[in-house]
């Protein structure tokens, strides 16, 4: 339906159909006649006119029935109602009914029936239009939604995947107790961090962040975790000792996920532990904060600057040796910590992580003492790994 | 914390990145794109990001730095500069080992007179100019940007409206 669509004229008086028409035809108009209201309702559904002037007062079939059933079959067509005898009465009747406008005849002025069309035609006009956009709108916010929810799934999958892949809380390493936690953000990123046995005497343990946000990321913590695997595999069935040294172990992983194009670096901080007089030998890709040592009162950071894996040019890795002392603890925290409320410089949280470490007697105690809960929402993920070395080991 | 923006100004084949406020993964398609646009289509001589108004960088933007820095570094041009104050953003740099491929540089203080400037920060690099010279090439040319820039001669473009005009300009 457009401007051209045509005015129907529904009206017994053929008089005064005939001074409708040469009034709107004047001004371009197409105009339709019928002479009773069961012609108009026909011409209505066949000829879909763009505003319809129909006399209240016919024989037959009443103006005002006619009305009712122009509006329950055409709600989006302007109907002017035209009444001899208007009074009020009917006026306000018609316009309760769904009328959208009354003009009494005889006309004071042809300019108020070319209004009454002019302005019909208008409304209706921005009534489809309304309508139209309202069903793209619904349309495209349907489509946004489905969007949305796959992506939701993808990033609950990653999520699940993350948590599956995640070593036991607690796990006991021989003299070391290796606790973690892995708090999501809202926007899920590459967070991981894992601790495993490598044969009777050491343990390997690393802290990993890859850059980025999304299920992409999620998921390379995956290939992550597959590719040190491989190492510890190789160790087990060949006894190649790479994943004994961590710098060589970095340079391996450097090379394979360059190898696997993935355009995301990866920080990565990996340390072999001497289950029995508690040495650790580590390595750090760009790991940030350091790892933080607490040997009784004394907290050092393991300052290892590094090149992060996976990113172009040669690869330059930070690292260095330590004790775990009896009672000792390592703490490795993930970049989320630094965007932990409330705000502190680096430095500040740094030092207070130092803190709460010498505090802290186990996970639960250094989580509290953050202000971390299950629930709170980050913007960024923290991961947070802690090794105590038992005073009096388990013989 | 400050939605972050960045903005680009070149002179002499020397090309200036301003970091503004919190940079984080939102800007880094764009200007991954612009990067991408700048590296392959023009001759960079050197590049120079200003992270002297940026409150922190994520580690996107922070990989995307290297990553331009590699590819300028292959076509001879000396280790990108990077000018920073700020004492959380330095540290993680050097956790990254960017002081290793980077040159690492405090802001420096702008020359008093701008007339000064015309004669001074005006070299010309040449293919026998040393690292050394290059190096103080893109820290003239940083000086000379930031000067017009405050002298509001020289606006830096807001770095995905230029991408844009530069998409436009060629499909035209």
């Amino acid at each position: 339906m457009n401007d051209d669509a045509p005015v129907l004229i529904i009206d017994d008086d053929a008089l005064v159909r005939g001074t409708f028409r040469r009034v709107l035809e004047r001004t371009g108009s197409l105009v339709l006649e019928a002479e009773s209201g069961q012609v108009g309702l026909i011409l209505c559904r066949e000829r879909k006119p763009g505003v319809v002037l129909l006399d209240l007062r016919m024989p037959e079939m009443d103006g005002l029935e006619v009305l009712s059933t122009l509006v329950a079959e055409h709600p989006e067509t302007p109907v002017v109602v035209v009444s001899g005898q208007g009074t009020m009465t009917d006026a306000v009747e018609a316009l309760r009914r769904g009328a959208w406008d009354f003009v009494s005849k005889p006309l004071p002025d042809n300019e108020i029936l070319r209004q009454a069309v002019r302005r019909g035609v208008e409304r209706s006009a921005l009534l489809r239009q309304n309508r139209a956009y309202g069903e793209s709108l619904h349309s495209a916010n349907e489509r946004l939604s489905a969007a949305l929810n796959e992506l939701r799934s993808d990033e609950q999958g990653a999520r699940q995947l993350q948590f599956q892949l995640l070593p036991e809380d607690g796990l006991r390493l021989g003299s070391l107790r290796c606790e973690r936690r892995l708090f999501p953000s809202q926007l899920l990123s590459g967070d991981f961090l894992d601790y495993f046995a490598l044969n009777d005497r050491f343990a390997g343990l690393y802290l990993a962040d890859v850059a980025g946000h999304g299920a992409a990321s999620a998921f390379v913590t995956a290939i992550l975790t597959t590719l040190v695997g491989k190492y510890r595999e190789a160790l087990r069935t060949r006894g190649d000792e790479t994943i004994l040294q961590p710098q060589q172990l970095l340079a391996g992983l450097d090379a394979d996920l360059k190898a696997l194009s993935i355009a995301k670096h990866v920080t990565f901080f990996y340390a072999v532990t001497d289950l029995q007089g508690g040495q650790i030998v580590y390595g750090n890709a760009g790991a940030f904060p350091y790892p933080f040592l607490s040997n009784g009162q004394d907290t050092i950071e393991l300052e290892c600057a590094g090149r992060p894996l996976n990113l172009p040019g040669s690869a330059v890795f930070g690292g260095g040796e330590a004790r775990l002392q009896p009672g000792g603890r390592l703490l490795l925290a993930s970049d989320g910590v630094f965007e932990l409320p409330p705000k502190r410089t680096h430095r500040q949280r740094r030092e207070q992580l130092a803190h709460q470490l010498a505090q802290a007697n186990s996970m639960d105690q250094l989580v509290r003492a953050l202000g971390l809960e299950e629930g709170t929402r980050l913007s960024d993920d923290v991961a947070l790994l802690l090794i105590q070395r038992e005073e009096n080991p388990c013989p | 914390m400050s939605l972050g923006h960045i903005t680009h100004a070149a002179r002499q084949g020397v090309h200036v990145l301003r970091y503004f406020g919190t940079v984080n993964y939102t800007l880094a398609p764009g200007l991954q794109q612009f990067l991408q646009h700048l590296l392959v289509d023009t001759q960079v001589s050197g590049l120079v990001f200003d992270l002297t108004a940026a409150e922190s960088l994520d580690s996107t933007n922070l990989g995307l730095m290297a990553r331009a820095n590699e590819q300028v570094r292959e076509t001879g041009a000396p280790n990108s500069v990077i000018i920073s104050d700020n004492e959380d953003i330095d540290v993680v740099l050097r956790s990254m080992g960017f002081d290793q491929t980077f040159d690492l540089q405090p802001p420096a203080p702008l020359p008093p007179d701008p007339r000064l400037l015309a004669t001074s920060a005006d070299p010309v690099v040449t293919a026998t100019s040393s690292a050394a010279e290059l190096q103080q090439t893109m820290i003239e040319a940083h000086r000379a940007l930031m000067r017009m820039s405050e002298a509001g001669r020289l606006a830096f473009e807001p770095v995905v409206a230029c991408l844009e005009r530069d998409v436009s300009v060629n499909r035209a």
